[in-house]
């Protein structure tokens, strides 16, 4: 890769990398300089305003519906931990009235 | 603000994206009687009618931007039922960009749920004041479809692949009329640009081309485009800025 030393040269690799059209290595070393850098950041940033009227380019196309996938990557592991969270607390407040009642038989 | 809220919550059975859904909306209009368009108005009175038409779609562009905006923020602060509609109004959008750039539907379904995850992941990193939020969306979808074509590209280094014309991705007419102050000005720049090198500019950007399949196919080496291409990307800029 070219030494992005000049600004220039790091504000045309900024636009050859929101353009998509570097190879993969010096992409990824690119993408390790957005990461470091946050000159790069705003340069690439900047190329992306500049780039985004060409998203009117894309067509939309009619997707299967994603919901039931990303629910059960996203968010049903969680609830099942709420799940098990609550039956555990249930649990312990069932057997805490069971002591406590015969505590009471104790007493009388 | 507030307009656009109950633009927003007008429009909102069926915000899948572009221009279908606007012209839906638009023809609701129509049904309701709120636009009153002759059949056969001419002159002055159509031209005016036109303008309106404009109009109508910039708001609609604006509502449907609020509210994505919105659901975007929405999932941000963790509100799945946002994010949920948000996967419900984007998906067509999200799709369209990765069915353009991977040409290859069941790897673009996949990479639909990668990239929607990520957009789940990430939503707290989307700043309104540097772009519309369907902008960053499509910006992670591109990144994702790029990054599957260079790791395809690596595997089939020879693959025959359809071409399309540059002609292709050029915008039309139509669109232009829709679109906003910002957009107008780069297609005009581009307009100024070299035909060859503003084709090469689009077709990067729409299908994820790369400096080798550039060179395929505007026919120039190889170690050459990438100067060539630099050039015209300088010059877009200074005319996008100034």
């Amino acid at each position: 890769m070219a030494d992005p030393s000049t600004r220039d040269e790091l504000d045309a690799l900024a636009a050859e990398y929101v353009l998509g059209v570097l190879d993969t290595d010096i992409r990824r070393e690119a993408a390790a300089l957005i990461d470091r850098d946050g000159t790069m950041r705003v340069l690439v940033a900047d190329w992306q305003q500049r780039f985004s009227p060409l998203d009117a380019g894309y067509d939309p196309v009619p997707a299967p519906d994603l919901w039931p996938a990303l629910d059960r990557q996203l968010f049903a592991p969680g609830r099942r931990r709420n799940r098990v969270f609550w039956l555990v607390v249930a649990g312990l407040a069932v057997a805490l009235v069971v002591k406590v009642a015969f505590w009471i038989r104790l007493l009388f | 603000m507030d307009a656009d809220k109950y633009n927003a919550d007008k429009f909102q059975v069926s915000f899948v994206s572009g221009e279908k859904v606007l012209d839906h909306c638009l023809s609701s209009h129509y049904i309701q009687g709120e636009l009153t368009r002759p059949i056969r108005a001419q002159g002055e009175t159509y031209q005016k009618m036109q303008r309106n038409d404009d109009l109508n779609r910039a708001e609609i562009v604006k509502a449907r931007s609020a509210r994505i905006e919105a659901l975007l923020l929405g999932s941000a602060r963790g509100g799945q039922k946002d994010f949920k509609m948000l996967v419900e109004d984007c998906s067509a959008t999200i799709h369209g960009v990765l069915v353009a750039m991977l040409r290859d539907r069941e790897q673009a379904r996949d990479a639909l749920q990668v990239v929607f995850v990520r957009i789940w992941q990430r939503a707290t990193t989307y700043d309104p004041a540097r772009g519309t939020a369907e902008g960053w969306m499509i910006g992670i979808a591109r990144n994702h479809a790029i990054d599957l074509l260079r790791v395809r590209k690596r595997r089939a280094e020879t693959q025959p692949e359809d071409h399309h014309d540059l002609a292709d991705t050029a915008l039309t007419a139509e669109r232009r009329l829709i679109v906003r102050d910002d957009v107008r000005k780069m297609l005009d720049c581009l307009d100024k640009m070299e035909p060859k090198k503003a084709g090469a500019v689009r077709m990067a950007y729409l299908q994820g081309l790369s400096y080798a399949d550039l060179a395929d196919r505007t026919g120039i080496p190889l170690n050459t485009v990438r100067t060539w291409l630099r050039r015209g990307l300088a010059a877009l800029k200074d005319c996008v800025d100034g």
